[in-house]
């Protein structure tokens, strides 16, 4: 009688066997390498209402960040400007500028502008500007060059991993306070001294690992 | 279940709540509903099938939803009040009136939005605690019922408007006193309320003003009123009584100035050192309450014969040599506890404290303080004061007032707070009297 199945099959389960065990590596390396914050939230770059750019205000105009971001020192979060703000200079420059008929608008009708978030960590995380800004974390460690974007976009990944490998060691990043804001600063030669210095100065313990520390 | 209370079969009878035994209507309607009012019943003609298709495909669809992320926004000011930092919670000191009490409170508010009360740390009410009262005011703060502005038989109206009608009224009743005029508030002690409630009847001497609460120290003030001729209420001193008795009084939660009580009360029961000695309560009440539940000796007494233990325990300790003049009884109570706690209490004279709580009948409350005279503790641990600002809860005053409303005698009736449909005593016929 004929063979039903022809001799190959014979092997058959052991090639699907290897076959099922390679999608799967496959299909997870895939799902962790582009479904991590890395890949999906970085370049995150949205259309903002009003096209007002960093680099004219910051990067050519030389402002401080804390000029309109005045929460950052003081509260959990850095604050988007009042509109009244940006009208103090707006009702004088380009005061009929096509680009800032929002901003008029809403200063005359009182109806906010509707920024769109860019940087955001989930509820169940908790995270405070002032206390990253009052022991001397900059900005660009966690914002990258503002001061370079036209518009804004997210460039760091702000995953846990990423929280966690500055709080393990956050030396390199901590600077002198007149450098908060500044977009370029790096850290020179005797860094690891300053910031042993720094930590001294002001009391600074190991930034929390802890689970409850970030998840309250 | 069957509705109805079969009484032709013979046997005990059970029934789940009162309105079961009275057979209601809206019980009867209640069970023959499968769901309660305002549950809705599924009556919009989905068909399994087509149920199961949509949440076949809104499982398969499910996943992709993730990969997009929401577009928030952030909505700045277009003027940044002062005083407010976005992320920072402001505090806010202000008092809470309750009753003839007053509270100091810490409020949090976040960007205007009050969020959470607690005990102001350096008001003496409170010293940074609250209580339940306090915590429930937040509800109350967002109450979708309060009303925001003047309506006019549920129109929206304005105050110019309100201002006009009633400046007419009042023309008529400048000239007759008053007559026909009633203000019905809740019980207050805010000196402002009670300078204006002068001064509205000083121009209007024959109006009426009427205060009732259907929970207040009415009973107490009355007690006092017939024992000291004074219209007082009682301060007690926790920290200087050693033998505490409660007459069905939950000074721990319910009854009035509770945290203060609580904090001195739970004062005198630490013991830091070899020398601290604890207190001792004594609770004699109808239910359990927190007070009770403290007790280190609890009597279960039914709430309407708390009077005769009072009594009872007047006569004991007469028995016992007390100087007092006691009301003749016939109830008998646990005889061996009301001797240890009439020894207790002589044994301790000049430092026990009995009281009486807000449920009971002023004449208990009149006993109460007699014994306290007794066993020399006013002045010591007890204490009377009068507030010439407090105005008390009068129930006899709404029930003058609902007469004469029911009788067409009042023409224009103000009420400033409270909620006497739902709260005064149902045989009153308040709401008839409205009508
Ligand atoms: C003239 C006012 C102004 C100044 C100065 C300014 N910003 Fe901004 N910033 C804004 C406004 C308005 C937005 C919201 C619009 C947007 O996202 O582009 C914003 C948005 C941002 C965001 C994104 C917020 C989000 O949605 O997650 C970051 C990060 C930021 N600014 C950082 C900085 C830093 C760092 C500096 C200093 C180098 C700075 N800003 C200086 C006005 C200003
Ligand atoms: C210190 C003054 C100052 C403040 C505050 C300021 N700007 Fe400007 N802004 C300028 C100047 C100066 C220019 C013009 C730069 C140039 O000439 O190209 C400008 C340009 C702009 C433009 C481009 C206008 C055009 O027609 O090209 C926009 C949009 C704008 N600003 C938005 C904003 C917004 C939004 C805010 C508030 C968050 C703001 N600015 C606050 C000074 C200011
Ligand atoms: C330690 C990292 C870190 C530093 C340093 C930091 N930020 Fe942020 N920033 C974040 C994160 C994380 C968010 C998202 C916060 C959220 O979603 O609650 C954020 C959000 C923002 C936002 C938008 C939301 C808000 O809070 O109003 C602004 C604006 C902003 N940052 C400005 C700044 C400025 C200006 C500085 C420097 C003075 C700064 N940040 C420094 C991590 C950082
Ligand atoms: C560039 C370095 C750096 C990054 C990135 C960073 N942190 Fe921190 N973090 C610090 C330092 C430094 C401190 C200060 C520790 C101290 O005050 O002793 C701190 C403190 C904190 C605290 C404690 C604040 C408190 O009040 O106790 C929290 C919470 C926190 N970080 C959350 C986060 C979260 C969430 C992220 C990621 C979104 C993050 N941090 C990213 C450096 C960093
Ligand atoms: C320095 C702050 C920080 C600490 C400490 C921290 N987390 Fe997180 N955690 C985060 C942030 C930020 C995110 C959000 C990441 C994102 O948006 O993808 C997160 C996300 C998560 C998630 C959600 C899963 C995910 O990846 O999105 C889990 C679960 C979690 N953390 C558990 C823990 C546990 C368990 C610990 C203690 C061992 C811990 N976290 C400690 C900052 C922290």
């Amino acid at each position: 009688m004929a063979q039903i199945f022809p001799k190959w099959t014979n092997k058959a389960p052991l090639y699907v066997a290897i076959a099922s065990v390679l999608i799967i590596i496959i299909t997870g390396g895939l799902i962790n390498y582009y479904a991590s914050p890395l890949n999906i939230d970085v370049g995150y770059r949205p259309i903002q209402p009003v096209p007002y750019s960093h680099k004219v205000h910051v990067g050519d105009l030389g402002m401080d960040c804390r000029f309109c971001h005045t929460g950052v020192e003081y509260s959990p979060v850095a604050m988007i400007p009042p509109t009244k703000t940006c009208m103090n200079c707006h009702n004088m420059i380009k005061a009929d500028s096509e680009n800032l008929k929002l901003i008029r608008e809403s200063q005359q009708n009182k109806t906010p502008v509707q920024w769109v978030r860019v940087h955001k960590s989930p509820d169940y995380v908790y995270f405070d500007h002032s206390a990253h800004i009052t022991v001397g974390v900059g900005c660009a460690s966690c914002h990258g060059n503002i001061s370079e974007m036209e518009v804004v976009f997210q460039a760091k990944p702000l995953s846990m991993g990423w929280c966690l490998n500055c709080h393990r060691n956050p030396d390199d990043h901590l600077r002198p306070f007149d450098k908060i804001t500044n977009m370029t600063w790096t850290p020179p030669a005797n860094q690891a001294e300053f910031a042993a210095k720094q930590k001294a100065l002001l009391d600074i313990k190991a930034p929390t690992t802890d689970c409850t520390g970030c998840h309250r | 279940m069957s509705n109805t209370i079969n009484s032709a079969v013979g046997g005990k009878k059970y029934w789940r709540s009162l309105d079961h035994l009275a057979e209601t209507p809206e019980f009867k309607d209640l069970v023959q509903k499968e769901f309660p009012q305002g549950a809705s019943e599924l009556t919009d003609p989905v068909s399994r099938r087509k149920f199961l298709s949509l949440m076949g495909a809104s499982m398969a669809l499910a996943g992709l939803t993730s990969c997009r992320r929401p577009v928030e926004k952030i909505i700045p000011y277009v003027v940044k009040p002062e005083e407010i930092i976005p992320g920072k919670p402001q505090y806010y000191a202000t008092n809470m009136p309750f009753g003839t009490e007053s509270f100091g409170l810490l409020v949090e508010s976040h960007e205007g939005r009050p969020t959470k009360i607690e005990g102001n740390p350096s008001h003496p009410t409170t010293k940074g605690s609250s209580n339940v009262f306090m915590q429930a005011e937040m509800l109350n703060l967002y109450d979708p019922d309060r009303s925001k502005q003047i309506l006019e038989n549920g129109m929206v109206s304005n105050w110019d408007k309100y201002r006009a009608a009633w400046n007419q009224e009042a023309q008529n009743y400048s000239e007759n006193g008053g007559e026909g005029l009633a203000v019905l508030t809740e019980s207050f002690a805010s000196p402002t309320l009670k300078r204006l409630a002068n001064a509205f009847l000083e121009k209007y001497p024959r109006a009426r003003w009427v205060t009732y609460d259907s929970i207040s120290d009415e009973n107490i003030y009355k007690g006092l009123m017939a024992a000291t001729g004074v219209m007082a209420r009682p301060n007690y001193e926790f920290s200087k009584a050693s033998v505490v008795l409660s007459l069905d009084a939950d000074f721990l939660q319910m009854d009035s100035n509770d945290i203060q009580y609580s904090r001195e009360f739970a004062g005198r029961r630490r013991v830091r050192s070899e020398k601290d000695s604890m207190n001792r309560l004594y609770v004699v009440e109808g239910t359990f309450s927190i007070t009770g539940g403290m007790a280190d000796h609890r009597l279960r007494v039914q709430s309407g014969q708390v009077g005769m233990f009072a009594a009872a325990l007047a006569a004991e300790l007469k028995a016992q040599g007390l100087a007092i003049n006691a009301p003749q009884v016939s109830a008998s109570f646990d005889a061996k506890w009301l001797k240890a706690l009439a020894a207790d209490l002589i044994a301790n004279k000049g430092q026990s404290l009995v009281l009486g709580g807000r449920r009971q009948p002023a004449e208990v409350h009149a006993l109460v303080a007699l014994i306290n005279d007794a066993l020399l503790n006013t002045g010591k641990t007890v204490s009377y004061s009068v507030n010439p600002d407090a105005q008390v809860s009068n129930l006899e005053s709404l029930v003058e007032l609902t007469n004469a409303m029911n009788k067409g005698e009042i023409s224009a009736l103000f009420m400033l707070g409270g909620n006497p449909i739902y709260q005064a005593p149902a045989d009153l016929a308040f709401t008839d009297g409205l009508a």
